[in-house]
């Protein structure tokens, strides 16, 4: 019966982590299936400025420069903000108060993206406007901004976690060895704790990457790289906002359609190269302590 | 603290000891718990001052009070005095990265960084001055020559620290903290968790380092406290029953707590 019992057991497991691979491997065929007609049509063409679906222009620069641009933003925020606010929530917060704290945080993740675009829209993009003297506060930093405040509480929760989850005695240790308290967290626990963090922000650049309807809302939605390219205070576009604007009024089967779905397939080679990417620097840092 | 040398009676016979450090009504309350009660006593200079107890004793709690590991734990008061180097280190003005650093910490589990051997040794050292890379390298080589390891380890230093064996962490562990050049060793029950190979090792140890080091041994194990304690120090119930050279304490004991403890190691005192 045991015998029995642990072949379902391990049948289950086996089928459950097959099921995950062939799930990742249908969507990158489906999207790869969907995007063929226009990456044959279009080729490298793909890689220029100009999106015009009724001439059968598909460049998709603007787009890609608009996704690196707002989740860079998005990162320089985020990340620090995130990593300072979880050391003090796991390091300096009295306990008794950490889990209200934290408890807080967390409820923003639970926040619907289109609540937040519509407080962008009332808050950030006029206060943007007003503070920069522009015609419309719609522009690639007003996105990153927001989607920083989206991505805050990924970065501090699984931060607060890999802290606070490190065992009591490398502090002790550590100030035994007459660590000042802020040596303690800098050169004891963050380096302890840096692969858990890199992870952190690996999902919150998932996020960032990923964003759809806050991004849209705010972004301007205009197909252009800003002149100079460092004005950021300039409406455009990221690849998410263009589809989400975009999929309903493409016909199914379409060039234009398949031209939507090549960019969705470009968007996923993206967040995959970053990943494995950060995972690789990972280990290799590992591997050299 | 008047004089470094300091006329003490153990157990009834007198003798001249130098003190490394001298402790004075030392009182611990977490909360409304008294954890240590009016302690007083002097660990002697160049000696392994052995405390033993049953769990719960507060042995622990006295052994974290000398270097002030303790300090900013929520609800923990501290009274009484604790001298070192001619100053009492609990009541006025004291640099605790310094004393830290003067009366450094073995604790109970090896603690190793997830860092390379050579770098885990000069962890310590490196947080108070800047180090040059010959420095480094004498520091490691010399500290870990200190504990032993140096033959093991001299071909892979740039290896992880954690790949060490337990025993072997340990020792890793006592040259990270010699290496910052304490004058006193405070030793928490270092062996508990090894086997007794490794034991008799840390413990051969301990009888080289004291001849530079004061060395105060937290340990439950009597065989261990009989084996390498020059004084003895028995505490029970946050109490000091008894205390006495080696010889003394397990040979001829005064209290019944003692004989008791000695006997089968139960605490009468509660």
């Amino acid at each position: 019966m045991l015998v029995f019992q642990n072949k379902i057991g391990k049948g289950y497991v086996l089928a459950s982590t097959y099921l995950c691979i062939a799930v990742t491997l249908l969507i990158f065929l489906i999207l790869f299936w969907n995007s063929y007609p226009a990456l044959s049509t279009v080729g490298f063409d793909l890689f220029t400025m100009t999106w015009n679906p009724a001439k059968d222009q598909f460049g998709v620069l603007s787009m890609l420069f608009g996704t690196l641009a707002v989740t860079a933003i998005a990162l320089l925020i985020a990340v620090p903000l995130g990593i300072l606010t979880a050391i003090f929530t796991s390091e300096i917060l009295p306990n008794r108060y950490r889990l209200y704290v934290k408890s807080a945080i967390e409820l923003l993740a639970g926040i619907p993206s289109i609540i937040y675009g519509l407080i962008g829209i009332a808050l950030v993009s006029p206060w943007i406007a007003t503070l920069f003297e522009l015609s419309s506060g719609r522009t690639l930093v007003t996105a990153g901004i927001l989607l920083a405040v989206m991505i805050l509480p990924t970065i501090i929760t699984l931060t607060d976690d890999a802290l606070h989850n490190i065992p009591q005695q490398y502090r002790e240790t550590s100030k035994g060895l007459g660590l000042y308290p802020f040596e303690i967290i800098q050169k004891t626990l963050v380096p302890i704790a840096k692969r858990n963090i890199a992870g952190a922000v690996l999902l919150a650049l998932g996020r960032a990457l990923g964003e759809t309807m806050a991004v849209m809302l705010l972004v301007g939605s205009i197909d252009k790289i800003p002149e100079p390219f460092y004005n950021l205070l300039s409406p455009g576009q990221t690849i998410t906002s263009k589809l989400g604007r975009e999929v309903g009024e493409s016909a199914f089967g379409s060039l234009h359609f398949s031209a939507l779905n090549a960019i969705g397939f470009l968007l996923l080679l993206l967040v995959i190269t970053l990943t494995i990417g950060t995972q690789v620097y990972m280990r290799k840092g590992i591997r050299t302590v | 603290m008047e004089t470094n040398t300091a006329r003490k009676i153990n157990a009834g016979i007198e003798e001249e000891a130098e003190v490394s450090i001298k402790i004075s009504n030392l009182n611990v309350f977490f909360g409304v718990n008294h954890i240590l009660k009016d302690l007083s006593l002097d660990f002697q200079k160049n000696k392994v001052n052995c405390i033993i107890g049953p769990s719960g004793s507060g042995k622990s709690t006295l052994l974290r009070s000398i270097n002030r590991i303790n300090d900013g734990t929520e609800k923990l008061k501290v009274t009484g005095a604790v001298h070192f180097n001619e100053k009492d280190i609990l009541n006025g003005v004291t640099n605790l990265t310094q004393l830290r650093k003067d009366i450094g910490m073995v604790f109970q589990s090896p603690c190793v960084f997830p860092k390379s051997i050579l770098e885990n040794v000069i962890f310590g050292i490196q947080q108070h001055k800047k180090l040059t890379v010959s420095e480094k390298q004498d520091i490691t080589e010399e500290t870990l020559k200190a504990v032993s390891l140096w033959p093991e380890v001299m071909d892979r230093l740039k290896d992880s620290g954690q790949s060490l064996s337990i025993g072997q962490q340990q020792r890793l562990c006592i040259a990270r903290t010699l290496a910052t050049a304490p004058k006193v060793l405070l030793m928490d029950e270092p062996t508990s968790s090894l086997d007794p190979v490794t034991t008799r090792v840390i413990e051969n140890l301990m009888e080289r380092l004291k001849k530079r080091y004061t060395i105060v041994l937290v340990t439950h194990n009597i065989a261990q406290a009989k084996r390498i304690s020059d004084q003895v120090f028995f505490m029970c119930n946050g109490q000091l029953i008894e205390s006495g050279t080696n010889d003394m304490f397990f040979n001829t004991p005064k209290k019944e707590q003692t004989k008791s403890y000695l006997k089968d190691e139960t605490c009468v005192c509660r």
